[in-house]
């Protein structure tokens, strides 16, 4: 049985291209990037370019620049020191580093599940799981993190990454065949999740998880995909792998002994969440600009196209990249 | 008591393929009066799938059109030790919801069974005898023959528009068609989709070492085709966005566009919305009316004469078992037909093959969007001593390639996220191809459906119980066609790295596999082994009609939907032309 994804065999990012100490080729970006692009030869800038946009739109800026901007020194104790870190200034420099750009659809500001806190560590592993790099913008870039606040907004008791769901009980422990029979809800396996992010980042390195460097990141990313970290609280969900040969990677969840998510099963909902933001249509607040579907060459929302080009063999399609917005706007007129 | 609703002729219960096709045939040959009750919403192309189509994540991952499992789930275990637990999420296959049911979102991948397939019990023992039969083996023959169904085939391909290529006419093999196929009547109503270069480099490779490959039989509308009813399917788009999704120009053929406008147009049919099933009320022998809960979750009840149970293999079965009709099935005395011999689809033999020289445009496409062949299905090759019954057909369809979910799959070894994942990704996503077996599933006495002693929906109606395994012989079976057919086509079609997959191991209800779920409501000639007789009449309740795969004694290697179509029309005709002149058991 094959795992196609399959990072446990692999050490990656460590003896290979370290986008940190990549110099960003502007050639390499599509055309939709910002004239800023070549500012982007540290991670850690696009990482204060995200935390400047949520600035920017003037919402929570106090709140937002605490946890990462400007190193460790302003890091709070996630678990009992919320909301008193020393709050940093928005410099100058990180406003204007918001992409100037006209994007496709409405720009989503602000966060509606997630304080500015979590969405900071979130977007931070959201940024090495799909880093920027030479290929391109990655998960910041894309927006992800608004992604993930959207749909996290909506996912109740009765929703998970695959739409609705049962959350009748009993819940019981069951075999890795049966799926997840949590009953823990996702909008808390997500709480719970962050601050085992943050206190493992801060029993290895005494500092926040959004401001360590990009390999102290993925070190406690690889940690986590390995069940390693026992600051999960109890690291009591663990994840298992049930792929079948063929069917894609899935994996599923168990319950062991205590309450909580553990480190690995978090990981694979980060992990998740992240390339659907990455990916899914703009109209859900990530793939800002299309920027994952540019990365792999998908095409959007083509609706009467292809019929032209389904036997023109190994062509490369130059129809571009059309989100379900413009499409809709082809019925609504944009209203 | 609550008041009973006025008495109508027939209830649908479920508005998808099945009560969609049979309804339009009685509104066409009778007068009767008919009310469908379906669990969703009515959806139609123009309001609703132009407008929103191309939304992965809420189609494909958020499950948009799909039975919502929240109201109402099934229960799953691996075999009787264990304790068997609701299917929280998606999942293993994904159920519909709605007038159209399923097949609003099918692929559009559309089958005959090989001839042989409908008396494979007698088949196999004759040519191998007995012992060629797994341990705990109740595969069955069918009560009907492809004879009996050919002209029933043929009629549901042309309401709905199948097209194809017939590789057997009247008995004439035909190039270019399936030369295993039963033997057609006609040709199939339209010729094959336009095929996406993937599959041609499968099929450039199946020819390569003397396969025959075909193009797959097809729902997806290659021309503006209008049906015998005058109903319309517009030509495909190849937007790649079929499974999971509704068509937005009404290209896939579905209920919705090719039966039921028409039969709502009789003025004689009712369908009510969002009303969930709960019992069917019977009595000596008859069913008298049926009971659900209507938008509110208030109880009402409609009497009738006739019921259509068309709700799709798993409500089928559990409305039978909710509503006391039939014996329970017991897999441990083996008594009891209800629930009896639940299969499935056998995935895991598959290959991979990524180029680094071409690129395939695999998003372009449709749900049937390929070639298959044919040559390891079932008893078209020779099983002596190979220690497995069963095969499966092998195609390569190009269905698309939405990002979230099939961004992939990514050479071995690659890395799961980072720089590395993201560089893999952009250069593989359009060179990668991907193909597999579609393989049969046999029946077991251990395998089957009842109601779970303690989890219930949102109504407090039990769920339903299944349990299910793989066995020894597909494992063989698996490995066998993984060796012999999909790594030689992989390796001719020469990508610069390939894999086969040739194992499997315990099924699970975790990763997507297939909506081919069977069985639970035999069709047989033998009312202790079988819960309807080949007419899918119920042999506790004359007036009862049960169709789908529910009616599938085994489940052969192809999808189930030309099957299920040509059970809908047989049974519509025998509706028409026998049981309503002269009510009673059919013989």
């Amino acid at each position: 049985m094959k795992r196609h994804n399959n990072a446990r065999d692999e050490t990656p990012n460590e003896a290979g291209i370290s986008p940190a100490d990549t110099e960003v080729d502007a050639e390499d970006f599509d055309q939709a990037q910002g004239p800023d692009i070549g500012h982007l030869t540290k991670t850690r800038v696009t990482r204060r370019r995200f935390l400047a946009t949520g600035a920017a739109t003037g919402v929570a800026a106090s709140a937002v620049t605490f946890s990462a901007v400007h190193g460790q020194e302003s890091t709070p104790d996630p678990m009992h020191d919320h909301g008193n870190g020393t709050p940093q200034v928005v410099t100058e420099d990180d406003v204007t580093a918001v992409p100037e750009e006209a994007t496709e659809g409405q720009e989503l500001a602000g966060f509606t599940f997630f304080t500015p806190f979590q969405a900071a560590i979130v977007a931070a592993a959201a940024d090495r799981l799909i880093p920027s790099d030479n290929n391109g913008p990655g998960a910041l870039e894309a927006r992800v993190v608004y992604f993930i606040d959207r749909q996290l907004r909506d996912d109740g008791h009765f929703r998970s990454f695959r739409g609705p769901r049962y959350g009748i009980g009993p819940f019981a422990n069951g075999e890795p065949t049966q799926g997840d029979q949590s009953a823990f809800e996702m909008q808390n396996r997500w709480r719970l999740g962050i601050e085992g992010i943050e206190a493992y980042a801060q029993q290895l390195y005494e500092a926040g998880f959004a401001e360590l460097e990009p390999d102290q990141q993925d070190r406690i990313l690889r940690d986590m995909e390995e069940g390693v970290p026992e600051t999960f609280d109890g690291a009591a969900i663990q994840n298992i792998e049930v792929s079948q040969a063929g069917a894609g990677q899935e994996s599923s969840i168990q319950q062991a002994g205590r309450a909580g998510i553990g480190a690995e099963a978090f990981f694979q909902l980060l992990r998740s969440y992240t390339f659907a933001g990455f990916f899914a249509d703009p109209v859900h607040g990530g793939n800002r600009d299309m920027v994952g579907w540019k990365l792999i060459g998908f095409p959007g929302a083509q609706g009467f196209v292809y019929h032209d080009w389904i036997l023109r063999y190994g062509e490369e399609f130059t129809g571009g990249f059309q989100s379900l917005a413009a499409y809709q706007d082809q019925f609504t007129g944009g209203n | 008591m609550m008041a009973q609703l006025e008495k109508v002729d027939v209830v649908f219960i479920g508005f998808g393929f099945v009560g969609g096709s049979i309804a339009n045939e009685l509104a066409k040959h009778t007068d009767l009066k008919m009310v469908a009750l379906e669990r969703g919403p009515l959806r139609t192309t123009g309001r609703d799938l132009l407008m929103d189509h191309f939304d992965e994540w809420r189609y494909a991952l958020q499950s948009a059109l799909f039975q919502d499992l929240s109201r109402n789930t099934v229960t799953f275990r691996n075999d009787m030790s264990q304790t068997a637990l609701p299917m929280r999420e998606y999942g293993s296959f994904l159920p519909g919801d709605g007038v159209g049911g399923a097949m609003v979102h099918w692929n559009g991948q559309s089958w005959r069974f090989l001839p042989h397939q409908f008396n494979y019990r007698s088949y196999l023992v004759e040519r191998y005898g007995e012992d060629i039969l797994p341990e705990n083996s109740t595969i069955q023959d069918w009560p009907v023959s492809y004879d009996d169904l050919e002209p029933y085939y043929a009629r549901y391909e042309q309401m709905y528009g199948i097209a194809g290529k017939a590789g057997n006419l009247k008995g004439e093999i035909i190039e270019g068609g399936n030369p295993f196929e039963g033997p057609r009547a006609d040709e199939y109503p339209q010729p094959p989709n336009k095929i996406t270069y993937g599959p041609s480099l499968f099929r450039e490779g199946a020819e390569k070492l003397g396969f025959k490959p075909f193009p797959q039989p097809t729902g997806n509308s290659p021309g503006l085709y209008t049906n015998p009813d005058g109903l319309r399917l517009a030509p495909c788009e190849y937007c790649g966005f079929c499974e999971r999704f509704g068509c937005h120009v009404g290209a896939k053929s579905s209920p919705i566009l090719m039966t039921i406008p028409n039969a709502l147009a009789s003025g004689r049919v009712e369908v009510r919305q969002f009303s969930t099933v709960f019992r069917i009320n019977h009595k000596g022998g008859e069913v008298t009316s049926v009971s659900y809960y209507d938008a509110n979750g208030i109880e009402q009840e409609q009497p009738c004469d006739i019921v259509v149970l068309g709700a799709w293999t798993l409500e089928n079965t559990r409305l039978m078992l909710l509503s006391g009709i039939g014996e329970t099935y017991d897999p441990k005395t083996g008594t009891g037909t209800v629930g009896r011999n639940y299969t499935y689809q056998i995935y895991g033999a598959s290959a991979q093959g990524w180029y680094d020289d071409r690129i395939l445009n695999r998003f372009m496409g449709s749900g049937a969007n390929g070639y298959a062949i044919d040559e390891f299905n079932a008893e078209n090759f020779d099983h002596s001593g190979l220690g497995f019954i069963g095969g499966g057909n092998i195609s390569f369809n190009n269905t698309g390639a939405r990002p979230i979910q099939q961004g992939g799959p990514l050479p071995p070894g690659t890395a799961g996220w980072g720089s590395e994942w993201k560089a893999a990704v952009k250069e593989y996503y359009n060179r990668v191809v991907s193909f597999g077996l579609q393989g049969e599933s046999p029946a077991y006495r251990q395998h089957y459906m009842d109601l779970d002693p303690t989890y219930r929906d949102i109504f407090g109606n039990p769920l339903l119980r299944i349990t299910f395994n793989f066995t020894d012989n597909e494992r063989k079976m698996v490995r066998y066609v993984a060796e012999k057919a999909l790594t030689p086509i992989i390796t001719a079609m020469a990508p610069a790295i390939q894999q086969v997959n040739d194992t499997i191991a315990d099924y699970s209800i975790v990763p997507y596999q297939s909506t081919h779920v069977n069985g639970g409501t035999i069709m047989g000639d033998d009312p202790g082994t079988s819960v309807v007789n080949k007419y899918c009449q119920a042999w506790d309740a004359h007036n009862l009609f049960v169709i789908g795969a529910s009616n599938f004694p085994q489940n052969p290697g192809y999808n189930p939907t030309g099957t299920v179509g040509a059970l809908a029309y047989w049974t519509a005709d025998a509706i028409i032309n026998q049981y309503l002149p002269n009510p009673g058991m059919l013989a």
